[in-house]
């Protein structure tokens, strides 16, 4: 493996600002060592809005040895400027074939408490890895989005965020050593902040409906229909 | 009843325009009332997770384009059709960008569907779904991730009928023409 590897955090999110996608990306990136890895932060939204920074984008992805994808889910899949990005990097790659050997990984993120709604994106993810021609080298997948809600982890409490720290710090370690993401972080990351069981309380449910309530401006009725039919 | 087609293929695929054509005349023998969309013909902006549509402006985007006017005849239809070339098993970024801008027709709040969180309908009626992705040839991997996704898409769009079907590039058109009908006949539009 090279003394000195570049890697490109691709973040997913189609927010202007923070994002759960950007918290997640850069605390991993943050705990890769600095004298072995060199690293760039690009925002997907961003980067295909022009020819000109699309072809940036495809030029850094040329030069990186190592791809953190870090994306939302959005209405089971991945959002819009994500797939944009996959086929422009796709069309890329299928007129320059690159010799060199690439990693990807992706960590994948969503508002409901259970992780698995993110299976299908993390699959996406893998078929885009193998069309494209990089080493697919695995995916995280995390629920509870709320629990970060875009902050960074070091400011969310360690029970909000203590598996996926955790999580992280288990994958920069096999990132290191040019190993797949292993199933412990996997797991870990997976893990609900609460058990399914009391999940399915009612209860757990009006709190976090709750929760959003609060969120909206007074006055203002979430439950309103602007299209219902006559 | 109203039939909303997604169309996001790009200009020029001929076999989309065959799956599209050919969609339009059976849906029209039975009668229904079409509202087709080439979104590569449409300039929509791109959903930015602001949650506008769920917490300032309930069911209303913050983009005034014609998004707001597929979400209007999202509400109104009885079926919805997404025609996609099947780009890493899910839909192309043309019909994802479309796709996103539906999510103001759910509620920000949960509830729970076959044992797993979704969020709320905010209306009372929901079309059925039916997908119809596009291989360039055979791709098994490809085509059962296409499925599930129109599968998990029924859920959060409390969609009460959904199926999905798979054409291949060059088939023969009698063949495409089978799989559209027996794709009707699922979702229960056809005789």
């Amino acid at each position: 493996m090279k003394t000195t590897q570049k890697v490109i955090l691709l973040i997913g999110s189609p927010k202007r600002t923070s994002s759960t996608s950007e918290s997640l990306g850069v605390y991993l990136l943050e705990k890769l060592p600095q004298e072995r890895f060199t690293s760039i932060i690009i925002h997907l939204w961003k980067a295909i809005q022009s020819d000109k920074e699309v072809e940036s984008l495809q030029r850094d992805i040329d030069s990186a040895d190592l791809l953190i994808w870090s994306l939302p889910l959005y209405i089971d899949s991945l959002p819009y400027p994500v797939v944009k990005a996959m086929e422009l990097i796709m069309a890329h790659r299928k007129r320059k074939r690159l010799a060199k050997h690439q990693r990807m990984i992706a960590i994948v993120n969503n508002g409901f408490p259970e992780a698995h709604h993110n299976e299908f994106a993390i699959s996406m993810c893998q078929l885009f890895a193998d069309a494209a021609g990089f080493e697919w080298c695995g995916g995280l997948a995390r629920g509870g989005g709320m629990s970060v809600n875009g902050r960074p982890l070091d400011e969310c409490s360690n029970y909000m965020v203590g598996n996926t720290k955790k999580s992280l710090a288990l994958t920069v370690a096999t990132l290191i050593e040019g190993q797949p993401v292993p199933q412990e972080a996997i797991d870990l990351m997976a893990k609900p902040l609460m058990p399914p069981a009391i999940q399915r309380f009612p209860l757990i449910t009006w709190f976090g409906n709750r929760r959003l309530k609060r969120m909206a401006k007074e006055g203002v009725d979430l439950r309103a229909k602007p299209y219902a039919r006559a | 009843m109203d039939v909303l087609i997604l169309d996001g293929v790009q200009k020029g695929d001929v076999t989309a325009q065959t799956v599209n054509t050919i969609l339009q005349s059976e849906l029209e023998t039975q009668g229904w009332t079409l509202h087709n969309v080439y979104l590569s013909n449409v300039d929509i902006h791109h959903c930015i997770g602001c949650f506008s549509c769920w917490l300032k402006t309930p069911g209303i985007c913050l983009y005034d384009d014609f998004g707001r006017e597929i979400t209007r005849l999202f509400v109104k239809s009885d079926l919805l059709v997404l025609i996609s070339p099947i780009t890493f098993g899910g839909y192309s970024s043309t019909l994802k960008k479309a796709v996103d801008r539906l999510i103001p027709v759910i509620l920000p709040f949960f509830t729970r569907i076959q044992d797993e969180f979704h969020h709320q309908p905010r209306y009372e009626h929901y079309p059925r779904l039916l997908g119809l992705g596009i291989l360039p040839h055979p791709d098994k991997a490809q085509e059962e991730l296409f499925k599930t996704l129109i599968y998990r898409n029924s859920l959060n769009f409390h969609s009460p009928a959904h199926t999905a079907g798979i054409i291949y590039a060059n088939q023969e058109v009698s063949e495409t023409r089978r799989t559209i009908r027996t794709c009707l006949n699922k979702v229960e539009m056809g005789s």
